[in-house]
């Protein structure tokens, strides 16, 4: 499998000596979706931000195909054409007049000639589900609607690795279910997905790998269910295991899931392995 | 929330007709109402815009009204005070009377209908884009365009302070209120500087090199609405200055 991202030993002390990050080694394979989980303040949405360029990390460096970022012109370039981000609040990132008009600057800075960018444009709607809201200024679009153009902005680049600053946050249930679903189409192309959550039911249902943060600190990386299923190391990082963890434990426990088996995603997932089975500790309570 | 005149205009049945006909037609009656004789030419152009706006841009009635009305009254006020002459003798009627005070109405109020029709199918960027077009210089559009993004964003966020505040009873009485407005300002300026700088980040996530350059979508001329306008003002044109 191919690194497509890595960092070494990243540090970043923010002005006035408030640590953000530290030692921080860790690399993202091409083709895989990352979450970074961990509580609020520890340091996630900082770490998401050195893998674009938007920070320069104190120590320690990032890295694009094995190469050192370098953080002149051309270098931020380059890195954020292949690693696109969206930011935790879509207003933070929308400026244009209309939808069209927004998602069309990211193409058109990267040297796109006009027809070319046109048809990112208009795949990236597609993509996105936002057809027919071309004309629509962002201040008369809907939390969602927001969300998925400034995805769409960050897609129309064509990026091989989109990073996702909370992407559920603000979202209702419909939202946040589009979400995963356009979430999930793209990594079916071949796109790497690192985002930050602070929910571990998203991170078990979208995740391939986990990387736990806790106070600037990685101090646990692995794949999905290594991480989701280690209680203690949860704890450590100030999250406690959701109903769906504590789910997926029982069923080991019961036999009912086997430990090398696929971990179930969803809580439908585990309620159809639970209703497969005879209700047999209820009978003889009755 | 109320919708305001910018919002109606997105919603627009004619947002997607390329801004220059619209213009020819509004200004276009607009300028006529200004030059000619007000009678006949005042009713005409009511008659023509509001059919255009009604009918045409199916703006509804009653939302028309609601802007109308407004400036209607303004006028009707300053039409009032105009028939009247305060002199030595005390108040008396104005010599210039009748007929002028009402020719004076008729013409406002055409204009008035005119920038209507231009307002509520025309949002302001559009406008801004076409300023651009013909000469604008690029910096001024630019900041018009942020600015327009961003007051709405400020004026959410200022909304939502005044309601928490108002929810802690920061609007209990006249003092309190008047302290909770200067926290409320206070605290909007390094907000909007915080926002400005996210915003900077998020831009230059996207490749920004200190230009936006977006890709516009413009709808092509149509020879056949800019005959019809043109006949429109033609024979408006010729009403007002025949049978003046």
């Amino acid at each position: 499998m191919n690194t497509i991202l890595s960092v070494q030993q990243l540090g970043y002390t923010f002005p006035g000596h408030v640590i953000a990050l530290s030692g921080i080694n860790l690399s993202i394979q091409q083709g895989r979706c990352l979450a970074l989980l961990g509580p609020n303040g520890s340091g996630k949405s900082t770490f998401l931000q050195h893998l674009n360029g938007s920070l320069q990390p104190n120590q320690g460096s990032v890295f694009l195909e094995q190469e050192a970022v370098s953080y002149s012109r051309q270098g931020l370039n380059r890195l954020r054409s292949k690693v696109g981000l969206v930011l935790q609040d879509a207003d933070d990132q929308l400026f244009a007049a209309s939808v069209f008009e927004d998602i069309s600057f990211g193409p058109l800075n990267q040297g796109l000639a006009a027809d070319a960018a046109r048809q990112r444009v208009e795949q990236a709607m597609q993509a996105m589900g936002l057809v027919g809201l071309e004309n629509r200024p962002p201040h008369m679009l809907s939390g969602g609607q927001k969300k998925r153009v400034a995805i769409a902005g960050a897609l129309a680049m064509a990026p091989e690795v989109l990073l996702l600053d909370e992407p559920t946050a603000g979202l209702d249930h419909e939202g946040i279910a589009q979400l995963i679903a356009i979430l999930h189409s793209l990594m079916q192309q071949g796109i790497t997905i690192v985002f930050s959550t602070h929910d571990v039911d998203l991170a078990c249902r979208l995740a391939d790998d986990i990387a736990l943060f806790a106070a600037g600190r990685v101090i646990g990386f692995g794949e999905r269910s290594q991480i989701l299923l280690d209680r203690e190391m949860l704890l450590a990082a100030k999250l406690s295991p959701s109903l769906l963890l504590q789910m997926v434990a029982l069923a080991q426990d019961k036999g009912l899931l086997a430990a090398d088996a696929t971990m179930p995603r969803t809580d439908h997932d585990i309620m159809a392995l639970f209703s497969h089975q005879q209700p047999t500790a209820c009978q003889t309570a009755g | 929330m109320t919708l305001s005149i910018d919002q109606y205009a997105h919603l627009s049945r004619w947002r997607e007709r390329p801004v220059l006909e619209k213009a020819l037609l509004a200004i276009g009656m607009l300028l006529l109402a200004v030059s000619l004789p007000p009678l006949p030419s005042a009713p005409c152009i009511i008659a023509c815009v509001l059919g255009v706006t009604l009918l045409g841009a199916r703006v509804p009635l009653q939302l028309w009204l609601r802007y109308a009305l407004i400036p209607a009254g303004f006028l009707l006020t300053a039409g009032l005070t105009m028939l009247f002459d305060v002199g030595r003798h005390g108040l008396s009627l104005s010599p210039a009377g009748l007929p002028v005070v009402c020719g004076l109405l008729l013409r406002s109020f055409a204009g008035i209908c005119c920038l209507l029709l231009f307002a509520l199918t025309t949002p302001v960027t559009d406008i801004l884009a076409s300023l651009r077009a013909i000469g604008l210089p690029r910096e001024i559009a630019e900041i018009s365009l942020i600015m327009y993004r961003l007051v709405f964003l400020l004026l959410d966020t200022a909304s939502a302070m005044h309601t928490a505040q108002a929810a802690r009873l920061g609007h209990s009485n006249r003092r309190q209120q008047l302290r909770a407005l200067g926290l409320l300002l206070a605290n909007l300026f390094p907000r909007a500087m915080d926002r400005a700088s996210r915003m900077e980040n998020g831009l230059a996530a996207r490749g920004w090199n200190g230009e936006f350059n977006v890709l516009r979508r413009t709808q092509p001329l149509s020879p056949t609405r800019l005959t019809w306008t043109s006949l429109l003002l033609g024979s408006v044109l010729l009403i007002g200055s025949l049978f003046s």
